[in-house]
């Protein structure tokens, strides 16, 4: 039963940030510094979970997936409607008689800077809400009601693309020049943020377009589910402009990217540095894995990403610790600060790549760092 | 529930729901595979008799004269019935 619980402190993450906005005041912030720190040092102190257990009751972590979509659409709303001036389809009223605290007074005495701070945690989470649980679901191509759910997760970091960018490419090309989301060694994160996010959305531009071609059917038509995506994201824009205004719109666009930005830190530090001769097996050596117990717990083992890679269609509850693999040097929210420093990053990552170098590279892939850094 | 697989004349079982390419691994067949989400095209057989589930949108991966001659990815096709495969030379 704890096997199954502890997949459960996400959707905790996730009452937690929808409590804290609606409420309001130092309620957001503080709740936001608070997730932050017990993630990352959770990840820092409270060590491994290595675990491997069989699973009966499947459908109770598929369920756990699928409650993401009502989280993250409620967290919007919540965040829109704490920066509107009027109480959003009477939703502070009804919070206030429900539990007899006042939701709309409270939010009157809410202060700017308590409310933009709602934009950092509500991007985090969407990150977390919609790009963790829509990466888990758009693996499962088989099922449409899953493909369908997961676009919907990502389409809240304008990212709904990702389900065809990261299963034909990411997957086929990951630790090669190909893949948009593998960064070389000596790329800083901020250089990264930018060309995946645009070499992304080409190359899922690209991939559709040459599928609608197979079929002779328009690129500019109906069925390009790239063109759907974004309508997805736009659907999103409009309804956030009918619940706040204009300033609901800018609101989700930023959480948004914000959201986005996160996904492409992450695919950063994830395969940093790692090469592969795209003409050989992805094996568990061309991710970067973590083990640490909250990332695991609060990411449905999206941490376990070196088993993730060489196995792309395991779901995550099947997904082994693989604690031989080459290993990030803590959790995930963390790692991701430490990218934000660059020169911390690479000086944190020297010594693993040059351990990754002697220990787990063929010489095949010691000829390519060769050749693309002239490292000896 | 098993549906027998025929691989270049190599026989091995797969379990309902399970891929070619996992029942294949798991008897010791030597298919040749990479991605396994169904988009490096490594795992390609042709099925000459026999019905299968595809997992992925075989367009994104493969041309439609390929899915005409019975072209299938092993890692993305669960069978549906006892079938015949043969690997595909490039």
């Amino acid at each position: 039963m704890l096997h199954y619980l502890k997949f459960t402190l996400f959707h905790c993450f996730a009452l937690a940030a929808i409590s804290s906005v609606f409420v309001g005041g130092m309620a957001i912030p503080v709740t936001f510094v608070l997730t932050s720190s017990i993630i990352v040092l959770g990840d820092l102190f409270l060590g491994d979970d290595l675990s491997e257990p069989n699973f009966h009751h499947e459908n109770i972590l598929v369920f756990l997936l699928y409650s993401a979509l009502p989280l993250t659409f409620l967290l919007l709303c919540a965040g829109l409607w704490q920066i509107s001036p009027d109480d959003v389809f009477g939703m502070g009223a009804a919070l206030t008689t429900l539990s007899g605290f006042d939701f709309n007074a409270a939010k009157a005495n809410t202060l700017l800077w308590q409310k933009l701070s709602a934009v950092p945690y509500i991007g985090l989470m969407l990150s977390t809400l919609g790009t963790v649980t829509g990466h888990e679901l758009i693996h499962r191509t088989y099922d449409k009601a899953s493909l369908v759910v997961g676009r919907w997760l990502l389409a809240f970091s304008f990212d709904s693309n990702f389900s065809i960018e990261h299963v034909y490419n990411h997957h086929r090309w990951v630790a090669t020049s190909s893949d948009p989301a593998s960064a070389p060694r000596g790329r800083n994160v901020y250089q990264h943020i930018v060309l995946s996010t645009i070499g992304g959305n080409i190359s899922a531009w690209n991939i559709e377009k040459k599928r609608l071609a197979k079929r002779h059917i328009s690129t500019f038509s109906v069925a390009n589910v790239c063109l759907r995506g974004y309508a997805m994201s736009l659907v999103l824009v409009v309804w956030s402009t009918w619940m706040a205004g204009w300033w609901g719109a800018l609101f989700f666009i930023v959480c948004g990217l914000w959201a986005k930005t996160m996904l492409e830190i992450v695919n950063y530090m994830e395969h940093y540095g790692l090469v592969r001769d795209g003409s050989q097996r992805v094996e568990p050596r061309h991710s970067w894995n973590t083990n640490r117990r909250i990332s695991s717990w609060s990411m449905f083992n999206l941490s376990r990403h070196s088993h993730h890679h060489a196995h792309g269609h395991v779901p995550f509850y099947q997904l082994t610790a693989m604690p031989d693999s080459p290993t990030l040097p803590s959790g995930y929210l963390g790692c991701m600060l430490v990218t934000l420093i660059p020169p911390l990053w690479f000086k944190l990552m020297a010594p693993r790549l040059a351990w990754w170098d002697a220990h787990l590279a063929t010489e095949q892939e010691r000829a390519l760092i060769k050749a693309t850094t002239g490292q000896d | 529930m098993t549906n027998l697989v025929n691989f270049s004349g190599d026989t091995f079982d797969v379990e309902k729901g399970q891929t070619i390419l996992d029942g294949a691994l798991e008897n010791g067949i030597d298919i040749p595979f990479s991605c396994q989400v169904g988009s490096c095209r490594t795992c390609r057989c042709k099925l000459t008799s026999g019905k299968i589930r595809p997992l992925v949108d075989f367009d994104y991966v493969l041309d439609p004269d390929e899915q005409a001659q019975g072209v299938i990815l092993a890692c993305q096709s669960t069978p549906m019935s006892d079938i015949c495969i043969e690997a595909v030379e490039d």
